[in-house]
C-alpha cells in the first residue's frame, strides 16, 4: 500500500480504529501518514466535544414571543402562571422591573411620611378631584414652606423616576399587565403627592 | 443515578404540555432550555451572525406553532435539532451554496491533499489545538465542507442521514467529510506553524 491508496482507505472510516492490516503496515513504516492518521484522530475527537458556547441576543426570544402571540399560539391567560420563575435568564430580563416595583414602593413610603407629619394640624381636606394632566409642580413647590420643601422634591423625582422607567419597560413589554398597573398605581401616588403639597400651602 | 435528569425530564415534559396549551412561560423554559445549542447549530453551520440569530428565531416560531403534535415518539430536543437543520439547509440552499454540494477546493485533488507544504517535523496537532482554534477553523471551512463536518463530527449524524438531508449519495458525503478534515488539518497547522517558529 502506497501513501494515496491510504487516503483513499482512510474516506471510508468515520473512525479512526480497526485498521486492516494493510493499513497498519503502512502506518508503521510511513511516518508522513501516522502523524495524518494521528491529526486526523485528534480533530475527530475536539470536534466531538465542542459544546455550544453562543447564545442568541434577547430581542429573538422578544420576536419569538410577539409572533406566538400575533398568531394566538400562546394563550391570552394572564394568571397562567406555570413556572415560578426558575430560569436565571427569565429573571434578568425582569430586573429592571424589580427595580421599578421597589421604586414605587419606596415612593409610597415617602408619601405616607408626608402625611403623617401633615395630618395632626390638618383638618379633613375636601373631596379633590384627581389632579390635572399636567399639574404646574414647580410652581407649587415655591409655594411649599422651605422646610418641607426638599421632601417633596425628592419625592416628586422618584415619582417621575418610576413613570420614566416604567413607562421604557412598558415599551419593550407592551403585553406585561403588571407594568401596566405599577404605572397606574404611581400616576395615583403622583396626583396623593399633588394633593399632599396643596394642602401643605398655608392659604 | 441519574435523579436530576430525570428531575429535568419530568421538567420538560410538564413545559410540553402547557406549551400545547398555550402558557407563555411554558415557551419561555423551553427556549431558555434549547436556545444556545440551536443558535449554535445555526452559527456554525452558516458562519453568520444575523443568519444565525433569524434561523434560531424561525425554529423556536415553527416548533412552538407545531408542538400540539408532539407526542414524544423521540426526544423533543431531537425533534426541534432536525427542525433547525432542515431550516439552515433550506436557506443555504436558497443561497446556491448547496447547489454544487461538493466544490472542491481549487488546487486540490484526490492524493495531494495530504500536507506536502510542511516539513515533517511539523505536522503533529496533538496539543497544540484548542476548541477555539478549532471552532475558528471550522468557519474558515467552504460552506459544503462545514456543513457536512458539522453535521457529522459536532452533530453526530451518520452519512445515510446527511446524505438524505442535503441530497447527495453517501459516498459523496463520506469523501467531503474526508476533504473538510483535511482542509480543517491544513488550516490548523498553518496556525500553528508560526508558533513552533518562535520556539525554535
Amino acid at each position: 500500500m502506497n501513501c494515496n491508496e491510504l487516503e483513499r482507505e482512510l474516506e471510508e472510516l468515520e473512525e479512526y480504529s480497526n485498521f486492516s492490516p494493510a493499513i497498519e503496515s503502512h502506518l508503521r513504516l510511513c511516518s508522513t501518514c501516522s502523524e495524518l492518521v494521528e491529526d486526523l484522530k485528534y480533530i475527530r475527537r475536539q470536534a466531538l466535544q465542542l459544546s455550544p458556547v453562543e447564545q442568541p441576543p434577547e430581542w429573538v426570544w422578544q420576536g419569538i414571543r410577539r409572533r406566538l402571540e400575533k398568531d394566538g399560539v400562546i394563550a391570552e391567560a394572564v394568571g397562567r402562571r406555570f413556572f415560578s420563575p426558575s430560569s436565571a435568564l427569565g429573571w434578568f430580563s425582569r430586573l429592571g422591573m424589580g427595580f421599578a416595583y421597589a421604586a414605587v414602593f419606596l415612593v409610597a413610603l415617602g408619601v405616607v411620611y408626608v402625611y403623617s407629619i401633615l395630618s395632626p394640624r390638618i383638618p379633613d381636606p375636601p373631596a379633590i378631584a384627581i389632579a390635572p394632566p399636567n399639574p404646574p409642580f414647580a410652581q407649587l413647590l415655591e409655594q411649599v414652606p422651605p422646610e418641607k420643601r426638599d421632601t417633596y422634591v425628592t419625592n416628586l423625582n422618584q415619582v417621575e423616576s418610576s413613570i420614566q422607567q416604567l413607562n421604557t419597560f412598558l415599551a419593550a413589554h407592551p403585553e406585561d399587565p403588571f407594568a401596566r398597573q405599577a404605572l397606574f398605581d404611581t400616576y395615583q401616588q403622583k396626583s396623593r403627592l399633588w394633593e399632599a403639597m396643596v394642602r401643605s400651602q398655608e392659604f | 443515578m441519574n435523579s436530576s435528569a430525570d428531575v429535568t425530564e419530568t421538567r420538560e415534559a410538564e413545559a410540553i404540555e402547557e406549551a400545547k396549551k398555550g402558557s407563555a412561560e411554558a415557551f419561555e423554559y423551553l427556549y431558555n432550555k434549547h436556545k444556545r445549542r440551536v443558535y449554535s447549530l445555526c452559527l456554525r453551520m452558516t458562519g453568520n451572525t444575523a443568519e444565525a440569530e433569524d434561523l434560531t428565531q424561525e425554529a423556536f416560531i415553527q416548533l412552538f406553532r407545531k408542538i400540539g403534535s408532539f407526542r414524544g415518539e423521540s426526544a423533543f430536543s431531537t425533534w426541534l435539532h432536525r427542525l433547525a437543520v432542515n431550516l439552515v439547509l433550506m436557506r443555504l440552499r436558497k443561497k446556491t451554496l448547496l447547489t454544487t454540494p461538493m466544490e472542491e477546493a481549487p488546487g486540490q485533488s484526490p492524493g495531494d491533499s495530504r500536507v506536502k507544504e510542511y516539513g515533517a517535523q511539523d505536522l503533529n496537532l496533538v496539543g497544540t489545538v484548542d476548541r477555539v482554534a478549532l471552532d475558528k477553523a471550522i468557519q474558515a471551512l467552504p460552506a459544503g465542507y462545514r456543513i457536512i463536518f458539522h453535521l457529522h463530527d459536532v452533530e453526530g449524524y451518520e452519512h445515510k442521514e446527511i446524505a438524505g438531508m442535503i441530497g447527495c449519495s453517501v459516498g459523496n458525503s463520506k469523501s467531503q467529510l474526508h476533504k473538510a478534515r483535511m482542509k480543517l488539518r491544513e488550516l490548523l497547522l498553518a496556525k500553528a506553524a508560526p508558533a513552533r517558529g518562535k520556539e525554535l
